[in-house]
């Protein structure tokens, strides 16, 4: 058997002590020389040591001959330091020449060791180790590079710049973040990511699999049926935004999913798709409990979906269906489990939202963990309809929300952010800027009062202005533009409004002190401005033709019916529907299906839903018929 | 030694020595660097959220307090994160009253005065409250949230992983302070707490605190002198702290039982109880909070008062209240005997010569200048009635819920009511103590419970229902 490092450090201590025993003192080393250390020779954890220390504390060392001298070579980074004297003399082992390292003259950290040498092969000298008087282990050093075979060397090289490789690759898509983007503000509105997919974001393979492998949780054929919108061409509806996050491509909503709607001026007629108006079609709550759903069914888990995802046909790479299948699943499991249990604790107890409407500030409540079964029942039910968000600009310092609990859009847009699912920690900044700073100045379209499928009395409406600047215009503004009018974004104390006080009492004090802490982590955007207040704010009228149904909670179907007392205003009625009543203004609300979709029963009955309210002389529910009438024609102007 | 040995020694030990620089510097930098407190130019401000000293050593990493409640609803007594503890939270604060944020190495929560030193009313359910500087705080569940933290910390889910997933849903935090927080500061903080909860155990074997109250001579007994515990009951009021001026000088005493004799005393023995130490800095923050105690005026009546009644009522009040109630009078701001008092005694058992010597030994020990030391007195102290709408429910205990119970025979004082509601009641004078909403905002007080009963101080109580209102009217004027 050849000798070498290798071959040496198979070798017991006692094989050891008798090579060094028959070799002859051979040539002195010269120059830098490999060093292998072996504190335990012959086993395998000796071994790894000789490899450790190779790499981390010895490398060699460096022989300077016709000194008489040498250096260690050691670190990782393989300084030379540590110096010993090389001399002849007899070995401590068998008295016979070898040559020693003596360091007791020249190195204050090493001066007990004394090392022996001598040469066993050609260029390679084995040595042993002496602290003081004990014998510690043994080295070799080698002079005579050893080439490994070729093909290993390729071998390993090749492997190595492979892992490499694969490292850097793993690093650089596990860290990435890209959202998918779009030019135009519109777009970017309808289609954009506010950073809700970095932490909240459903895997987008697996959102197109659930209406396929759930269809039982829906009321009809795919997200659709729920009022989610799709244009043409587009495989993610309106309101879904995607992002690449760690690898995978990810999708969760954003503001549009609440606030573009649809209208049609007959059945028959194309819909318009009106960025910016209240989703008046989408049930956000069954979309929720359909979600909810999905996780709690058997079938929800990594293998399951996996096979389906094959099954459908929709395709991920092969890392993302690894991670899907042992990760990925069973943390979205998890996270929609506890948003169930979170989320249904105050659903479960209130009457279902429809179409159009949502729980706006029970949510924080759970976002914060609010032990919910401890609530008072007073807060229990805060349904009210989603609003439009035109024309921020001129609402800049009003009472923002339903009850004017905040006074400032760029608070009151971080909170919403929060049903993106961005959390300040994760809010994509520039894209919600994007956003803001479009709806700034984005307006509702005009009424189409050309349009021969509407109708329009221009002469009446005429007859309607000085009854709405009587009646209207101190409250809600001018016009659908001029917002002025001294109550104009102010709140109306519920006593006065006498509209349901429901959503009112959902929004409490205390919540509004735990909000305070929102955005702590960011001192300039920290929440300081939401109140408790004790009324319902007063809206300036722009696009108010598309803003139906009418009054906070959406319990009036058209604006015709709330300049009646509530006693004359429909009991119930059906929300959803998308085609427009021109004459009494809202949508129509006689229709209970079209095609698969069956709308939503109203119940002004169900608590929350009450149509009481913003009534009386001074409301003009008093006033002819014909006056009525005269006031709605002049906010188809709006 | 041969000079190039030196040479390296020394290059050797320079290394070294910078490493071990720059770790002590990171040390420091992390968990010891205080930046200047935050100060306000307004004196009420600074009273509510000023710092006096108390976080070094008994501040609450920032982060972590504020996800506690997030993570353990479960421990809480009810919804709503602190606020659900009875604090004033006034509208857009980052903090409630009474709670400071300072950062010595990373940003602690801390207390001080106002945390049981600031109250609140409203003339109706649905009103933002007002908020009165010096009131007693009496909404505030101090013991709720002591055994709220205790809870969260004892619990096996405060881990790192569990505190720093919800606290970076708030903030991002460096890789550094990540390791820091893991291994240094989250453990450190849950063991902390748990050894706080140690020293609170004795709470568990007592009546409850209720809002507004605390075992205030107990804890200084048991947490800071580490005396055996003795089974009394102390619990009582949260004082008012305003108008101080009237309330010291020679022969005039403090708390509820005068145990103190200045307020130096005071304010030293309650600012040990939010962890203030004797450093230089805190005799600063004693001169400040003296002085503005000592001037602060005492909230007016806020409501309606009828002028000619009230003139009455002066009348009576000089008659029957003032020798110990009005400044300058001989007994007040004195010790009224137990026999001649015949309020309930636990309060004032619950403190002794032994129990004054073993604190003053301990307070002396700690550093502070400037401190009287605190002594035994039998009986319970006459204070003047400054404000006295705003310091419901009435006797030390708290025992009676508004003046006009107060003024009847003690068996005929209500028994049991709800206390910590702040909606006023200005027909009795104090706050609503009965009906559904008092219940589901306040503590059921029950004048059964040790150290919770109502009798004595029956003065007045021989006065007809004419008189009786008269002087309540007049007593709305102080």
């Amino acid at each position: 058997m050849t000798l070498n490092q290798r071959s040496l450090s198979a070798k017991c201590p006692e094989e050891l002590d008798a090579l060094f025993r028959d070799s002859a003192l051979g040539a002195a080393p010269d120059g830098e020389g490999t060093g292998a250390a072996m504190l335990c020779p012959g086993t395998w954890h000796g071994r790894f040591l000789t490899f450790l220390i190779r790499v981390f504390i010895w490398q060699g060392k460096v022989v300077n001959r016709s000194e008489g001298t040498l250096k260690n070579r050691v670190s990782p980074f393989g300084f030379r330091d540590i110096k010993a004297n090389v001399v002849e003399g007899p070995s401590r082992l068998d008295g016979k020449p070898c040559y020693i390292l003596d360091y007791s003259k020249t190195s204050l950290i090493a001066r007990a060791v004394r090392d022996e040498v001598r040469e066993i092969a050609p260029g390679l000298y084995l040595g042993l180790v002496f602290i003081r008087k004990w014998r510690v282990g043994y080295f070799s050093l080698r002079y005579n590079y050893e080439a490994p075979p070729r093909l290993a060397r390729r071998v390993m090289a090749a492997t190595l710049a492979a892992i490499l490789v694969i490292t850097v690759y793993l690093l650089v898509r596990i860290n990435r973040d890209q959202a998918v983007g779009y030019e135009s503000a519109e777009d970017h509105f309808k289609y954009g990511s506010t950073g809700g997919e970095r932490k909240s974001g459903i895997p987008l393979a697996i959102w197109h699999l659930l209406p396929k492998m759930f269809p039982e949780y829906l009321p009809g054929e795919g997200l659709r049926s729920l009022g989610f919108l799709y244009e043409n061409g587009k495989d993610l509806p309106i309101g879904v935004s995607q992002r690449n996050v760690r690898g995978i491509e990810t999708v969760f909503l954003n503001c549009a999913v609440c606030h573009v709607g649809t209208v049609r001026l007959a059945p028959d007629q194309p819909r318009q798709v009106v960025l910016g108006m209240p989703a008046n079609a989408l049930d956000l709550e069954k979309f929720e409990r359909f979600l909810f759903a999905c996780a709690t069914d058997e079938r929800f888990t990594g293998e399951r979906i996996m096979a389906e995802l094959e099954r459908q046909g929709i395709e991920e790479d092969f890392i993302n269906r690894l991670l899907l299948r042992y990760v990925g699943v069973s943390l979205m499991r998890d996270r929609l489990l506890m948003l169930r249990q979170r989320f249904l604790s105050f659903l479960d107890r209130e009457p279902e939202a429809g179409p159009g409407r949502v729980d706006t500030f029970n949510s924080p409540k759970v976002l914060m963990n609010f032990p919910m079964k401890d609530l008072p029942e007073r807060e229990w039910v805060g349904n009210c309809d989603l609003t439009s968000i035109w024309l921020q600009r001129p609402r800049r310092g009003m009472q923002l929300h339903w009850d004017g609990n905040n006074t400032r859009t760029e608070e009151r847009n971080r909170s919403a952010a929060f049903g993106t699912g961005a959390f300040p920690t994760t809010l994509d900044r520039d894209a919600m800027n994007r956003i803001v700073a479009w709806l700034e100045d984005a307006e509702p379209p005009r009424f189409p009062q050309e349009s021969p499928l509407v109708s329009f009395d221009k002469a009446l409406a005429k007859r309607g202005q000085p009854l709405y600047m009587q009646y209207c215009s101190r409250c809600h503004g001018n016009t659908g533009r001029d917002f002025s009018g001294e109550l104009v974004g102010m709140v109306t104390p519920i006593q006065e409004i006498g509209t349901d006080p429901h959503r009112l009492d959902s929004y409490t004090a205390i919540l509004a002190a735990n909000q305070n802490s929102l955005y702590a982590g960011y001192p300039d955007e920290r929440f300081r401005h939401f109140r408790k207040t004790f009324g319902y704010a007063n809206q300036p009228l722009d696009g108010i033709w598309l803003r139906a149904p009418y009054l906070h909670n959406g319990s009036v179907p058209t604006l015709r019916d709330l300049m009646e007392p509530a006693s004359r205003r429909p009991e119930s009625f059906f929300r959803g529907y998308d085609v427009f009543d021109s004459k009494r203004v809202g949508f129509v609300s006689s229709v209970q299906r079209e095609g698969d979709r069956e709308f939503f029963s109203f119940d002004t009955k169900l608590k929350g839903n009450g149509n009481q309210g913003h009534e009386g002389p001074e409301y003009g529910t008093e006033l002819s018929s014909r006056d009525k009438d005269a006031i709605v024609e002049y906010m188809k102007t709006f | 030694m041969k000079t190039s040995t030196k040479k390296r020694l020394i290059k050797f030990s320079l290394i070294l020595g910078i490493l071990m620089v720059i770790l002590g510097l990171v040390a420091w930098y992390k968990f010891f660097r205080e930046e200047p407190e935050q100060t306000f130019d307004d004196a009420n401000e600074q009273f509510k959220y000023g710092s006096v000293g108390g976080e070094a050593d008994a501040g609450i990493p920032y982060w972590i307090w504020l996800v506690l409640p997030r993570i353990f609803p479960e421990h809480m007594p009810r919804a709503g994160g602190y606020k659900a503890f009875g604090l004033v939270w006034e509208e857009g604060q980052e903090l409630p009253v009474g709670f400071t944020k300072r950062t010595i190495g990373f940003p602690r929560v801390g207390n001080n005065c106002a945390l049981c030193h600031v109250g609140t009313y409203r003339s109706k359910l649905d009103e933002t409250p007002t908020v009165v500087i010096g009131a007693p705080g009496h909404s505030f569940r101090v013991q709720e949230m002591l055994r709220f933290l205790v809870a969260a910390a004892n619990d096996p889910r405060f881990t790192a992983s569990t505190l720093l997933e919800e606290i970076q849903k708030e903030t991002e935090l460096s890789y550094l302070d990540k390791v820091l927080y893991r291994f240094v500061i989250i453990p450190r903080t849950k063991a902390a707490l748990i050894e706080q909860g140690k020293k609170l155990d004795w709470m568990n074997d007592n009546p409850e605190w209720g809002p507004g109250r605390d075992d205030a001579f107990n804890l200084p007994k048991y947490a800071l002198a580490n005396m055996t515990v003795d089974g009394s009951a102390g619990a009582c009021d949260f004082n008012s702290v305003w108008n101080m001026k009237a309330r010291t000088g020679s022969n005039k005493y403090l708390n509820w039982c005068g145990e103190s004799p200045s307020l130096r005393s005071v304010v030293i023995d309650s600012a040990l109880g939010v962890g203030a130490q004797p450093d230089s800095e805190f005799s600063d923050h004693a001169k400040r909070i003296e002085d503005f105690m000592n001037n602060l005026a005492p909230p007016p009546y806020p409501f309606e008062i009828n002028q000619p009644l009230a003139t009455r009522g002066g009348a009576l009040y000089s008659e029957h209240c003032a020798r110990c109630h009005e400044p300058g009078q001989a007994l007040t701001n004195t010790v009224i005997s137990l026999d001649e008092i015949q309020t309930d005694p636990e309060r004032e058992r619950a403190w002794s010569q032994f129990a004054a010597d073993t604190f003053n030994e301990v307070v002396d020990d700690m550093g502070f200048k400037g401190r009287e030391p605190v002594i035994k007195q039998t009986g319970y102290l006459s204070s003047p009635l400054d404000g006295i709408w705003m310091r419901a429910p009435y006797l030390h205990n708290g025992s009676v819920p508004n003046l006009r119970e107060l003024l009847k025979i003690p068996e005929n004082r209500v028994s049991k009511f709800y206390r910590g509601f702040d909606v006023y009641d200005s027909q009795d004078v104090g706050f609503v103590c009965k009906g559904p909403d008092a219940k589901r905002e306040g503590w059921l007080h029950d004048t059964k419970t040790r150290g919770d009963g109502n009798q004595g101080h029956s003065y007045g109580s021989e006065l007809s229902e004419d008189q009786k209102s008269a002087l309540i009217e007049f007593l709305k004027t102080l």
